[in-house]
């Protein structure tokens, strides 16, 4: 089940795990991007570690909502302003449900994310996006928490599909966001932002095992 | 040529908060910093629209010299390359809100599309009324003409903002003052080139290859990648190329005037700028184009770019009055004598 103070941890871990990659995603943004977006990634979970450890006692709603709340004032631009309504809506969500939540409410919450990226972001799978890692992470988790899997299982489900969703970007041509006036050029590396959802989802694993 | 990685600043990081501490303290007579958003130091008169904008920084002096009269009434700077968020906006929306409806002028980039359309939704849950979006785009190499919504926004929004601030000073109607946005930006195109790249400050990757030092043509305004020409390619050829582009694209008869424009990208030098200019300057006469205003000059750079842009404006007597209306920021001022 999902407390206050594993979803407190569960940012915490990302925000570590984002910070130790951040030069190499920084390479794979310079492809067709401005080479900025794991510093942006860093500088947005640090914001949102910082911010949590100053509510008392909150709820997993706040702490997921401190944390869109931390994207979307810190770092801004088009990775601000998606991983701040992915968090934002995950915290929309588990604010309807109890506390603890369990990982169907978890997974709902990801999916009014993901759905609220696409929206966002004017994005579909297949357009080398953050959507290509998270859309299967999301679909894969759904399955494993209606099977009443633990909420480490359901997270390990979503790494899994992440990390492979995240590799398949490789070969894809950008059709959305600003990597695609630089489409040529970034054949054959993968897409950032696919990569930090990867990495998000695999740092969670751990901390909920 | 090697990318220059190390800058004359602080720690990076606070790159962008002391650049806008010095800035606003050296211009103290037309804007002032509050809470982080550029503000004009007198504000407009009440009952005339508020024009806003918020962009990444690394662009200066786009768009921080362009708050003042006849100008933007705020610039909400964002991080280098990155457009502020959606509370920031939100705060610009409301500091430039003199009673008559507020301008949220947006360059079309993904970041920043997505951000203004944050800030509009939460606007709208917070019940103000009277803000309305407009998109510009400009850059003809970012999509073909047949898809040109899908264009990026460049250096040729000079126009817009000049003749949208106009209007705006003049107390022009919220619809009129997006009418004005509108027009300007469906006769306005711009086209950039460079040579080289630049890192970026706080991350210290070089937004291209380092390695590749020929000129491409069609860059975005954050290092995106354009078409390699090669190395050998004279300034008038570049010129000529360009500005074939731009006029054909516009569809530009002989006859028409225009305003041009030719913003210094970072790093290049007057004597760079005047000879593209005179390329220009003579490919639009010989296509009897009559360049009837131009203005050179750093206006949206990308940190320091060997690199330009051209952009042309068709003007009509509305866009051209509206143009020469006098205006006063820190980085462009059109003194009152048309």
């Amino acid at each position: 089940m999902l407390d206050g103070d594993l979803s407190r941890r569960l940012i915490e871990a990302a925000s570590r795990r984002v910070s130790d990659h951040q030069d190499e995603l920084s390479r794979l943004d310079s492809v067709a991007g401005d080479g900025d977006h794991g510093v942006n990634m860093a500088t947005a979970l640090a914001e949102a570690t910082k911010r949590i450890k100053g509510l008392d006692d909150p709820t997993p709603a706040e702490v997921f909502r401190a944390t869109g709340r931390a994207f979307h004032d810190s770092v801004g631009g088009a990775a601000g302003a998606l991983f701040g309504s992915f968090f934002g809506a995950i915290g929309g969500q588990l604010n309807r449900s109890g506390n603890p939540a369990a990982p169907l409410d978890l997974v709902a919450g990801m999916e009014k994310g993901l759905a609220r990226v696409m929206r966002v972001g004017r994005a579909e799978p297949g357009q080398k996006t953050m959507v290509d890692a998270l859309s299967p992470a999301v679909s894969e988790a759904r399955t494993a928490a209606g099977a009443g899997a633990s909420l480490a299982r359901v997270l390990g489900a979503a790494a899994r599909s992440a990390r492979q969703g995240a590799a398949s970007t490789a070969s894809m041509e950008p059709r959305a966001g600003r990597a695609r006036y630089a489409a040529e050029q970034s054949i054959g590396t993968e897409d950032p932002g696919a990569c930090t959802v990867a990495l998000i989802f695999e740092s969670w694993v751990e901390t909920a095992e | 040529m090697s990318v220059r990685t190390r800058l004359f600043l602080n720690n990076p990081a606070d790159a962008v908060s002391e650049m806008l501490e010095g800035y606003a303290a050296a211009h103290s007579d037309v804007i002032r910093l509050s809470d982080g958003m550029v503000v004009r130091a007198t504000p407009k008169s009440e009952g005339r629209v508020g024009v806003v904008i918020g962009n990444g920084s690394g662009h200066e002096p786009a768009m921080i010299g362009w708050v003042g009269e006849g100008l933007f009434d705020v610039n909400v700077p964002g991080p280098i390359f990155s457009s502020p968020g959606p509370g920031g906006i939100l705060d610009g929306i409301r500091a430039a809100d003199r009673g008559a409806g507020v301008l949220l002028l947006v360059s079309s980039h993904a970041g920043d599309i997505m951000n203004a359309e944050l800030a509009i939704d939460e606007a709208e849950d917070e019940g103000i009324e009277d803000v309305e979006m407009v998109i510009l785009y400009d850059d003809v190499a970012s999509a073909p003409k047949e898809q040109i919504t899908e264009r990026r926004g460049g250096a040729g929004l000079f126009f817009v903002w000049k003749m949208v601030g106009a209007i705006a000073e003049r107390g022009a109607s919220l619809e009129d003052c997006a009418r004005i946005a509108r027009r300007a930006r469906h006769r306005t195109r711009s086209l950039s080139a460079a040579m080289g790249t630049v890192a970026h400050p706080v991350s210290g990757q070089p937004l291209g290859d380092p390695e590749d030092t020929s000129v491409a043509v069609g860059l975005g305004v954050h290092g995106e990648a354009g078409t390699r020409l090669g190395e050998d390619v004279e300034a008038d050829q570049i010129s000529e190329l360009m500005i074939r582009r731009l006029v054909e694209d516009a569809d530009l008869p002989a006859g028409a005037r225009v305003g041009l424009l030719l913003n210094n990208g970072g790093s290049l030098t007057i004597m760079e700028l005047s000879v593209l200019y005179r390329g220009a300057r003579a490919e639009l006469e010989r296509r009897g184009i009559e360049v009837a205003r131009s203005w050179i000059g750093p206006y949206a750079t990308t940190l320091d770019m060997a690199g330009f842009a051209f952009a042309i404006c068709h003007l009509d007597d509305e866009l051209l009055d509206l143009y020469d209306a006098p205006a006063r920021g820190a980085a462009f001022v059109m003194p009152d004598i048309h």
